[in-house]
C-alpha cells in the first residue's frame, strides 16, 4: 500500500497526485485552477477528480502551499506586539528599524545579554506584565525578540513564561525560529510568524475537514521552505518556515523525477518561471534569509530566481512596436473560449472593424463582490459582466468611456472578482498546431490582431519593404522568445552564482550575445549539468532552450505536476547547530536551548554530538519521521577566531 | 605670495613648531587666504611629508606626536575662522577609535588618532581597555562613520571579532564601518572576520578611510 497524496497549491494551478512508496510509482495525477481567494475550492476540485477509490488507501497526505507568502504579500496576516528585549527606543527610531519590522505594536524592555552570552542588563519584568495587560485585546498574538538571545535566550523564555500565566495568545520567541545574528531580521520573522498563526491553522483544520469529506483519514504534513516536511501540529507554531516552500517542492520533484543529482531545475508555470541549482543533491540555502515583500526575514530557504514569465503571461505590444511578455497573468484565449462561444463571434467583429489590439482583450466575472465596498464603475462593470465576459471594446462602447484608460477596474483584478483574457503563450502554441486542447480558433483570432496592428505599425513607421512579416513565421519568432528570455535568465542565475563575474553590468545582454552566431568564431554557453525542466508549458517551450544554450535538456515523465510529486516524496530534515566557543580559558557550548560551560574541548565536543544528536532525534520524532539516518559532522577549521568548533547533527528521515 | 606662506606652513609642521604654525595662520588670516585653503595646501602637504618621513624612518616617534600638535593647533584657528566666515566645508568623517578591551597598549593607535585628526577627520579616541558595548554605544552616539579598533595581543585581537558580531546582532553593519589594525593584525585576518578594512599604519589609515566613507 503506503500511497501518499501530495497536493500542490498556491501557483496558478494546484496540483494534486498519488504515489506509491512501495513501488516508486506515481497512480495519478490531476490539475485544477487554484483559488487564490479561497485555496480550498482548488483542493476540493483537484482531489475530485483523482481516482475515487485510491482515496481510501491513501496513508499520508502531504500539501505544500504558499498561503504563507500570499498572505504576507497581501498583508492579511493577524495583529502582532513585539516585545523587543535590550534594545533602545531612541536608536530604533534613530536608524528606522522600527519601519523594518511589520508591525507598529512595539515594545522596547530592558533586559540584554553581551555577545559571550553574559546578563548586563536585568529584564525589566514589570513591564512585561504591563504589556500583556494592555495587548489582552488588541493583538492577535505575541512575538518576543531579545537581544543575544541567539547566545543566551534566558530573557526570551522568561517573558513568555511571564506572559503564559497572563494572556490566552500565541507567544513566539526568537530564538526558536533562527540561530543567526541579527535582532532586527530576527524580530522581524517573529513577527511576521505570529502573524501567520491563526491564518495556517485555520487552513490545516479546512483542508482535514476536505480530507475527511473524501474519506481520507490520513495524516496531513506541510512542505517547507527549505524542502522538507513536517507534520501539521508542528508547522502551527512555526508558519513562517512554509514561506517559499512552491520552488522547494518544485526541486524535490524535479530531483525525483530525473533521478538526477547534480542539476538546473526550471520550472514554469502559469505566472512565473523558477530557476534553481542543485548541487550534489542539496539545493543551495540563501544566507541572507528569504526576503518576503519588502520584508527581509532570516528563515532558510532555497536560493532561486523567479521571473514573472509562464504560459498564461500577457503578449503585449508597446508604442515601439516591442514586444513584452508578462509580467501579468491572463486566462488565454483559447481556454477562455472552451467556455464561452461568444469570445470567437466577439473577436471576429473586432478583427473586422480593424480595432486595436489592446480593446480584444476581454474581462470576465470571477467571483462574488457582495462583500466589497463597491463604486459606481465597478458595480457597472460588474453588472455587464454578468451575462458572459466582455471585449474592452465593448466596454467601452457600453460605458461610455473617452479612453480604456479610465476603465478603473483595478481593484476588482487584484481582488480576483474579475479576470482578464488575452493572447499569451499558450494561445501561441495553439496557433502553431502545438496545442490543441483548447479553442484554436479563438488563439488564431487573438493573434491576427496582434499581427495585424504591429502590420500596421511598422509600415508607418519603417519602409514596405521591412514590413514584410509572415503570419506563420512571426508565431515561431515569438515563440522564439519566450524560450530566449528563459535561457538568458537560466544564464543569470548561473553566473550570478559565482560572485566576481556578477559585479559586471549589462551581464544579461552579453549573455544573449552568446546565444547569437557568429562568422569566425563560437561563443557559446556551456552547461557541464543537464537542466530538469518542469511544469506544464516545460514540453512545449522549455525543451527548446537548447536552441540557445549548449545543454542536455530533460524533460521527465509527469514534468507538469512535479510539484505535488516533490510534496509527496519530500523526507523529514531536522538540522541542529551547536558551536563551542573558547572564552577565557574554558569552553562554551552554544544551541538552541541555551548555554553550558566545559573545562576542556573534548568533554565539550563529546556534549555537544550527544546533545545535538538527542535533539535533531526527538525533533524528527515530534516532525513525523519514520525510518532516521542520523548524521553528524565537526568542524574544526575555518570559522574565525572565536569558534573552537561546530558541530552538525542532522536527521533525515521517511515520511512512512 | 600664498604659494610661499604655504610652503612656510608645511615646514612649520614638519619642524614640530608649534608657535611658529599658529603664527602663520594667523597672517594667513590676515592677508585674506581662504582658511581652507591654507590647511590643505600648507598644512595638510606638511603633514603627509611627515608620514612620509616617518615612514621611511627618518622621523620618530617624539617628532611626529610634535608635528600632529603643531598641524592640530594651527588649523584650530583656521577652522575656526572658516567657521565664522560660513564657509564650514563639508561634515568631517568622524571615526570612534580604541584600544580594545583587555589590552591597555596606547602609542599605535595615539600616532593613528593624531594623523587623523591632522587630515581633518573627526576622531572619538576612548582610550584603551575599551569593551566592545562602548564602542558602539559612542558610534551610535555620534553618529560615527567608521569604527577603528586597535589590539597589540593576539589574545585580544579577537575583540574585534566580537565587535562585528554585535554588530550584525544590531543589524548595524551597514551603518559603521569597522577597521581594524595592530601589530599581530593582518590584512587576511581582518578580511576573514569580515572587517571593512585593515591598515598597517596611520597613513594607510587615513587613505583607506577616505576609501571607505566615500
Amino acid at each position: 500500500m503506503k500511497k501518499v497524496l501530495g497536493i500542490d497549491t498556491g501557483g496558478t494551478y494546484t496540483d494534486a497526485v498519488i504515489y506509491d512508496y512501495q513501488t516508486e510509482q506515481l497512480i495519478d495525477k490531476n490539475k485544477a485552477i487554484t483559488t487564490h481567494y479561497d485555496l480550498l475550492e482548488g483542493i476540493t476540485e483537484v482531489i475530485t477528480s483523482l481516482k475515487q477509490e485510491l482515496l481510501s488507501e491513501i496513508e499520508l497526505v502531504a500539501l505544500s502551499t504558499t498561503l504563507a507568502t500570499n498572505a504576507l504579500v497581501e498583508g492579511q496576516g493577524a495583529r502582532v506586539g513585539l516585545l523587543l528585549l535590550g534594545y533602545e527606543q531612541e536608536y530604533l527610531e534613530k536608524f528606522k528599524f522600527d519601519q523594518q519590522i511589520p508591525t507598529k505594536e512595539i515594545r522596547v524592555i530592558e533586559g540584554k545579554f553581551d555577545i559571550k552570552g553574559i546578563e548586563t542588563e536585568p529584564l525589566a519584568e514589570e513591564k512585561i506584565k504591563q504589556a500583556g495587560i494592555d495587548w489582552q485585546d488588541k493583538v492577535d498574538a505575541i512575538a518576543i525578540a531579545g537581544y543575544m538571545s541567539v547566545r543566551n535566550p534566558a530573557h526570551e523564555l522568561r517573558a513568555e513564561e511571564i506572559l503564559s500565566g497572563l494572556v490566552d495568545l500565541p507567544l513566539v520567541c526568537g530564538h526558536r525560529l533562527s540561530s543567526k545574528l541579527n535582532l532586527i531580521k530576527r524580530a522581524t520573522t517573529v513577527v511576521l510568524n505570529a502573524s501567520l498563526i491563526p491564518l495556517i491553522k485555520e487552513l490545516c483544520q479546512k483542508v482535514k475537514q476536505v480530507l475527511t469529506a473524501k474519506g481520507i483519514d490520513a495524516p496531513l504534513m506541510i512542505v517547507k521552505g527549505d524542502g522538507s516536511v513536517v507534520k501539521d501540529e508542528v508547522i502551527l507554531t512555526k508558519p513562517i518556515e512554509t514561506i517559499l516552500s512552491g520552488p522547494a517542492a518544485s526541486i524535490i520533484g524535479a530531483k525525483h523525477l530525473s533521478r538526477i543529482d547534480d542539476l538546473v531545475v526550471v520550472d514554469m508555470g502559469g505566472t512565473t518561471t523558477d530557476i534553481a541549482l542543485i548541487d550534489d543533491g542539496s539545493p543551495q540555502l540563501a544566507t541572507d534569509g528569504a526576503e518576503v515583500e519588502d520584508w527581509q526575514t532570516c528563515v532558510e530557504s532555497i536560493k532561486f530566481r523567479t521571473i514573472g514569465l509562464g504560459g498564461d503571461s500577457e503578449i503585449s505590444l508597446n508604442r515601439e512596436c516591442e514586444i513584452k511578455l508578462g509580467p501579468q497573468r491572463l486566462i488565454p484565449y483559447a481556454v477562455a473560449a472552451t467556455n464561452y462561444g461568444c469570445i470567437i463571434t466577439e473577436l471576429e467583429d473586432i478583427v473586422e472593424k480593424k480595432l486595436e489590439f489592446k480593446q480584444g482583450q476581454f474581462l470576465i466575472l470571477n467571483r462574488d463582490a457582495e462583500y466589497l465596498d463597491l463604486n459606481q464603475r465597478e458595480r457597472e462593470v460588474i453588472e455587464l459582466l454578468e451575462s458572459g465576459p466582455k471585449s474592452l471594446a465593448q466596454l467601452k462602447k457600453e460605458l461610455e468611456l473617452i479612453n480604456l484608460q479610465f476603465l478603473g477596474v483595478e481593484r476588482l483584478e487584484r481582488l480576483e472578482v474579475i479576470k482578464r483574457i488575452g493572447l499569451t503563450p499558450t494561445d501561441i502554441l495553439h496557433v502553431l498546431g502545438e496545442y490543441t486542447h483548447w479553442s484554436q480558433e479563438a488563439a488564431q483570432l487573438g493573434y491576427e490582431l496582434l499581427f495585424l496592428e504591429l502590420k500596421n505599425k511598422l509600415r508607418y513607421r519603417l519602409a514596405v519593404g521591412e514590413a514584410n512579416l509572415e503570419a506563420e513565421r512571426f508565431a515561431i519568432e515569438l515563440k522564439n522568445k519566450v524560450v530566449k528570455k528563459v535561457a538568458r535568465e537560466v544564464g543569470l542565475q548561473l553566473v550570478r552564482q559565482n560572485s566576481k563575474v556578477s559585479q559586471y553590468d549589462n551581464l544579461g545582454e552579453v549573455i544573449e550575445h552568446s546565444f547569437d552566431k557568429f562568422e569566425r568564431f563560437n561563443w557559446d554557453f556551456q552547461l557541464e549539468i543537464p537542466i530538469v525542466t518542469i511544469g506544464a508549458p516545460a514540453q512545449a517551450y522549455l525543451q527548446h532552450l537548447s536552441q540557445y544554450l549548449t545543454a542536455e535538456i530533460i524533460v521527465p515523465q509527469d514534468y507538469e505536476v512535479a510539484n505535488a510529486v516533490g510534496a509527496a516524496v519530500a523526507k523529514v530534515i531536522v538540522n541542529e547547530e551547536l558551536l563551542i566557543k573558547k572564552v577565557e580559558g574554558s569552553y562554551i557550548l552554544y544551541y538552541s536551548q541555551g548555554r553550558e560551560k566545559f573545562s576542556g574541548l573534548n568533554e565539550a565536543l563529546t556534549a555537544a554530538q550527544e546533545l545535538g544528536k538527542k535533539k535533531v532525534l526527538e525533533q524528527a520524532e515530534i516532525s513525523g519521521a519514520k525510518r532516521m539516518e542520523f548524521s553528524c559532522q565537526v568542524q574544526r577549521e575555518g570559522l574565525g577566531s572565536l569558534v573552537a568548533a561546530k558541530v552538525i547533527c542532522k536527521v533525515v528521515g521517511d515520511v512512512i | 605670495m600664498s604659494n610661499e606662506l604655504f610652503e612656510k606652513a608645511a615646514d612649520a609642521i614638519c619642524d614640530a613648531d608649534v608657535e611658529r604654525a599658529e603664527e602663520l595662520a594667523q597672517i594667513a588670516l590676515d592677508e585674506g587666504i581662504a582658511p581652507l585653503e591654507m590647511i590643505e595646501k600648507g598644512y595638510t602637504a606638511g603633514i603627509n611629508e611627515v608620514g612620509r618621513l616617518f615612514d621611511r624612518g627618518e622621523l620618530f616617534l617624539p617628532q611626529l606626536m610634535g608635528c600632529a600638535e603643531a598641524m592640530k593647533s594651527a588649523t584650530a584657528i583656521l577652522k575656526e575662522a572658516a567657521a565664522e566666515q560660513g564657509s564650514e566645508s563639508e561634515e568631517s568623517i568622524k571615526v570612534v577609535l580604541g584600544t580594545v578591551q583587555g589590552d591597555v597598549h596606547d602609542i599605535g593607535k595615539g600616532i593613528v588618532a593624531s594623523i587623523l585628526e591632522a587630515n581633518g577627520i573627526e576622531v572619538h579616541d576612548l582610550g584603551t581597555d575599551v569593551a566592545v558595548e562602548d564602542f558602539i554605544e559612542t558610534a551610535k552616539e555620534v553618529d560615527a562613520d567608521i569604527i577603528g579598533t586597535s589590539a597589540l595581543l593576539t589574545t585580544t585581537m579577537g575583540v574585534s571579532e566580537e565587535l562585528l558580531k554585535t554588530l550584525d546582532e544590531e543589524d548595524l553593519r551597514g551603518e559603521f564601518k569597522v577597521m581594524v589594525g595592530g601589530g599581530p593584525v593582518t590584512k587576511r585576518w581582518a578580511d576573514k572576520i569580515g572587517a571593512d578594512g585593515y591598515a598597517e599604519n596611520a597613513n594607510e589609515a587615513v587613505s583607506k578611510i577616505k576609501e571607505l566613507v566615500d
